[in-house]
């Protein structure tokens, strides 16, 4: 609880500063298919409480723009958790461009131009375990009162 | 906007949308249960042109839970050759942890009512135990008495042997099954049995703070899937020797045609052949032919011949005694021999023995 009440104050800091509080939040779900009584399959979403390896978790990462003026450049980032493996994106709103890493975080760029060395020190083509990072770059500021989520898949190992 | 890469298809939305299809992820590892797994955001942006403080997101955290997940295979490669009162005769088993977590395995033997390698299941060993190869040179020995797999750790497996004994009463191609059914306990204490873990936590609401069993396993020949158990099906056959013996005549001489096309007139030697065929596994020891001389014709002295070689006697009486010597009379027969025996000391498997005699018809 310390690290969310942490959080809080730093959204309020820049609010004071810019007037424009952007918030910022991040779960992960994973998908539960039942039956219904019509007998038809129905995928649900709830909080990832019970994920074994080889289980593929959402990560749904939330915004909203709850100050006045329009949050231009708006970039968000999320480092790849450890254990667990990029499967694709789901969601980029506002034009959002995906952009990954491979190293880190040090170089962002669309996934085929991303390289990584292998053993022998050659480089090759960066595939979905080299993935660190994946990053949302926005085209659209984020006028005041606009909320939206970006999301992405990972499979645990 | 489509753009294809070598391996990968990425499809570009101007819309905004990205989708990544990607092949599908071969586990590389697997995730002990316990590990925590954290998920952090930032955001940042500018006002105005002025870059603001990046904002963090709260941590999305849940717990890897335990996957259940196990195989148990037959080691033996075909069905155990057994005798009739062998004592404890072995079956190979070996029991792998597919799951994430050090766990201890019960163990049992289920007596099978379908035979093992398709055979047909037909008799019960008795004297049934299970044991674990605890000194892990996978060879029974006597070493071997855990009677429980304990803590076998994540990605290991073990060898478990089924010993039993064969009733002295079974007979050929006799067959005995057993299912060794692996049921997944309670790991984490070395040297203590843990409780079996006879269903998971697929009823109890999902808990990111708790470390709950999710069974992943399959069906084995004797289980369900997803039960947290496995099994594997071995068995026994019994082989022993299987003997047949074909007799054959043939007239050798006759005193007018002599040896060309001869006729069984008084007078003619006639040849008899017995062939003893073992179409068993098993060599057959002492393997005695008796036959008895036919009415109206006399044993010729010296005729008998064997291949492989062997014990020949006789009998004067009838086959009550064996030490009768033959004599030859005028025509090389003795009218007194009534029966001859042929004793081999050894038949090998798959292999046959050959008595020639002959007879002179009166």
């Amino acid at each position: 609880m310390k690290r969310v009440l942490t959080i809080t104050v730093l959204v309020l800091l820049s609010a004071g500063v810019a007037n424009a509080a952007v918030e910022l939040n991040t779960v992960a779900l994973t998908e539960i298919t039942t039956t219904d009584e019509e007998g038809q399959e129905v995928t649900t979403r709830v909080e990832a409480g019970k994920v074994v390896p080889g289980d593929e978790v959402i990560y749904t990462i939330t915004f909203a723009n709850h100050g006045t003026e329009p949050a231009a450049d708006v970039v968000i980032t999320n480092p790849i958790p450890d254990h667990m493996v990029f499967t694709q994106v789901e969601d980029s709103p506002y034009q959002a461009t995906v952009s990954m890493s491979a190293d880190g975080g040090s170089r962002y760029d669309a996934p085929r131009n991303l390289t990584v060395t292998d053993a022998k020190g050659q480089p090759r083509p960066a595939k979905e375990s080299d993935f660190t990072h994946v990053r949302w770059t926005f085209q659209n500021p984020l006028e005041p009162g606009a909320e939206g989520s970006v999301s992405f898949r990972a499979q645990l190992q | 906007m489509t753009i294809r890469s070598k391996k990968n298809l990425f499809v570009i939305l101007l819309a905004g949308a990205l989708v990544f299809g990607l092949s599908s992820i071969a586990l590389a590892q697997n995730t002990p249960s316990g590990t925590p797994i954290n998920n952090t955001a930032t955001l940042d942006f500018s006002v105005s042109g002025t870059p603001q403080t990046q904002v963090v997101s709260n941590i999305a955290s849940f717990l890897v839970d335990n996957k259940v997940d196990l195989t148990v295979t037959t080691v033996d490669a075909a069905i155990v050759a057994v005798i009739p009162g062998g004592l404890a005769q072995v079956l190979t088993y070996a029991v792998t942890n597919n799951g994430n977590t050090v766990q201890d395995y019960s163990l049992s033997a289920l007596n099978s009512p379908t035979g093992a390698f398709g055979e047909v299941e037909t008799f019960n060993a008795v004297n049934v135990n299970v044991y674990v190869d605890t000194d892990a040179d996978n060879t029974y020995t006597a070493a071997d008495t855990d009677t429980y797999i304990d803590e076998l750790a994540s990605g290991a497996s073990i060898t478990v042997f089924v010993l039993s004994d064969i009733p002295l009463v079974q007979v050929n191609n006799d067959v005995a099954s057993y299912d060794l059914i692996a049921q997944t306990a309670a790991g984490g204490t070395g040297g203590a049995q843990g409780a079996d873990i006879l269903a998971d936590d697929a009823a109890a609401a999902d808990d990111p703070a708790l470390i709950q069993i999710v069974f992943g396993d399959g069906a084995g020949t004797a289980d369900g899937a997803t039960d947290g158990r496995f099994s594997s099906k071995d068995g026994y056959k019994v082989i022993t020797t299987t003997l047949t013996a074909m007799k054959t005549t043939s007239v050798i001489s006759d005193p007018f045609n002599l040896a060309v096309n001869p006729k069984a007139i008084p007078g003619a030697t006639v040849g008899y052949t017995i062939l003893v065929t073992n179409s068993g596994t098993l060599a057959a020891d002492n393997v005695e032919v008796i036959d008895s001389v036919p009415a109206n014709s006399a044993f010729l002295v010296g005729s008998v011949a064997t291949v492989p070689a062997a014990v020949v006697s006789y009998s004067n009486d009838g086959g009550a005694t064996w030490a009768y010597g033959p004599v030859p009379g005028a025509n090389g027969t003795d009218p007194a021999v009534t029966d001859v025996r042929v004793v081999y000391l050894t038949v090998a498997a798959a292999s046959a023995a050959t008595e020639t005699f002959s007879v002179i018809i009166d």
